[in-house]
């Protein structure tokens, strides 16, 4: 791979793509500082590592903070990709974005930036929404589509105001600050993923399995580490026929599978994270709106 | 091989306490599994491990059917009496 020379960001993001050629340029530029508010280009790198695709886009945003590159070793899982771009990462404060499908809303970086000043190990995490009325695995294909999904993005003009991804999305989770299984951007300090070891490489089925949700609950269980929710942000999926969010039968199928795996490396049941965490909200990060 | 609701019982309180970090205090077996604090992917995710374990298809529609610790145990209890 070759190196990266932006020098000293204050956040490295890491994305991991395969196969998504529609969705990872919106993606990206939902990470840029074009569109997040508040961040300057300096301030942040984007490492857009590729996991292997037959399809990838044909070209990416001119966005100066981004590096695309393809992982050394692509494998079904995107756990080894994830931790290439961990040992890549400048910032001393890095985000993962597990899946390339997910766009941002615009205060994500601005408030993980603040969670990491205000708190010393803090585990920052964001809500994921799913674009549509409905989860992707439970709409009939011909009622949704990437047709229909652009067409909703048309309709709130994005990328003009991103938190209109709110009026157009569903959430994952019964309440954002509520239990979570785990979270699409997930932000630590360098010296967190480096104490965890990053992912781990046992996840090694198609889409990482549980790979996720295990990194979120050994991060939090981490004795010194507290739990931050950007209650007002949050990572909105695209459909692409992803391994997790296809169909309900593969969804649960995978689930499943997940479940049993996990607790087969971890010795108990896959669980919720339920400690509530540190609530930050948008108006303690952003300026209001003018 | 069967197995008596009891013993089904036993293997659900142990899972779900174990999920909710509850320690050893029983749980009510007539309380709803959401009002327990069980999400529905947590229901999901028990399915396939009662799948792994008793090596039967445990469709999480019936957990919806059948919502208690109670009426879930005896259903597979009998599902498994059936079985052999």
């Amino acid at each position: 791979m070759p190196s990266l020379s932006i020098n000293n960001p204050r956040l490295s993001v890491i994305v991991i793509s395969y196969n998504m050629a529609r969705e990872l340029p919106r993606t990206l530029h939902s990470l840029s500082a074009g569109y997040q508010l508040g961040i300057a280009p300096s301030d942040i790198e984007i490492i857009s590592i590729d996991n292997g695709s037959r399809d990838a886009p044909a070209a990416l945003p001119p966005i100066a903070e981004l590096r695309h590159l393809r992982s050394n070793n692509p494998r079904p899982s995107p756990v080894h990709a994830i931790n290439e771009g961990l040992v890549m990462a400048q910032g001393d404060l890095v985000g993962v974005w597990i899946d390339g499908a997910r766009m941002a809303s615009p205060g994500v970086l601005a408030g993980a930036l603040s969670a990491a000043r205000q708190y010393r190990n803090p585990v920052i995490v964001t809500p994921n929404y799913q674009l549509g009325t409905a989860h992707h695995a439970a709409q009939k294909s011909a009622a949704y589509s990437s047709e229909v999904e652009d067409a909703l993005l048309g309709s709130i003009n994005w990328p003009d105001d991103g938190y209109r991804l709110f009026d157009i999305a569903t959430s994952e989770m019964r309440s954002p600050s509520g239990p979570l299984l785990e979270s699409n951007g997930i932000f630590m300090r360098k010296s967190t993923w480096i104490r965890l070891g990053g992912y781990d490489e046992a996840f090694d089925e198609p889409g990482g399995g549980y790979a996720n949700p295990d990194l979120l609950r050994r991060a939090v269980d981490l004795p010194d580490t507290e739990l931050v929710k950007l209650v007002d942000e949050g990572t909105f999926h695209q459909c692409h026929g992803g391994i997790s969010t296809s169909t309900e039968e593969g969804l649960i199928s995978l689930l499943k599978q997940a479940g049993v795996k996990y607790r087969h490396l971890r010795g108990k049941p896959a669980g919720m994270v339920r400690q509530p965490g540190i609530i930050l909200k948008k108006d303690k990060y952003l300026p209001p709106p003018s | 091989m069967g197995k008596s609701q009891v013993e089904i019982e036993g293997w659900i309180q142990k899972y779900i306490r174990s999920v909710l970090e509850t320690g050893s205090d029983a749980l009510p077996t007539d309380t709803d599994w959401t009002d327990l604090g069980l999400d529905s992917v947590e229901l999901v995710i028990m399915a396939g491990v009662l799948e792994d374990d008793f090596d039967i298809a445990v469709d999480p529609h019936i957990l919806i059917e059948y919502s208690t610790i109670s009426t879930f145990s005896q259903y597979l209890s009998d599902a498994l009496n059936q079985k052999t």
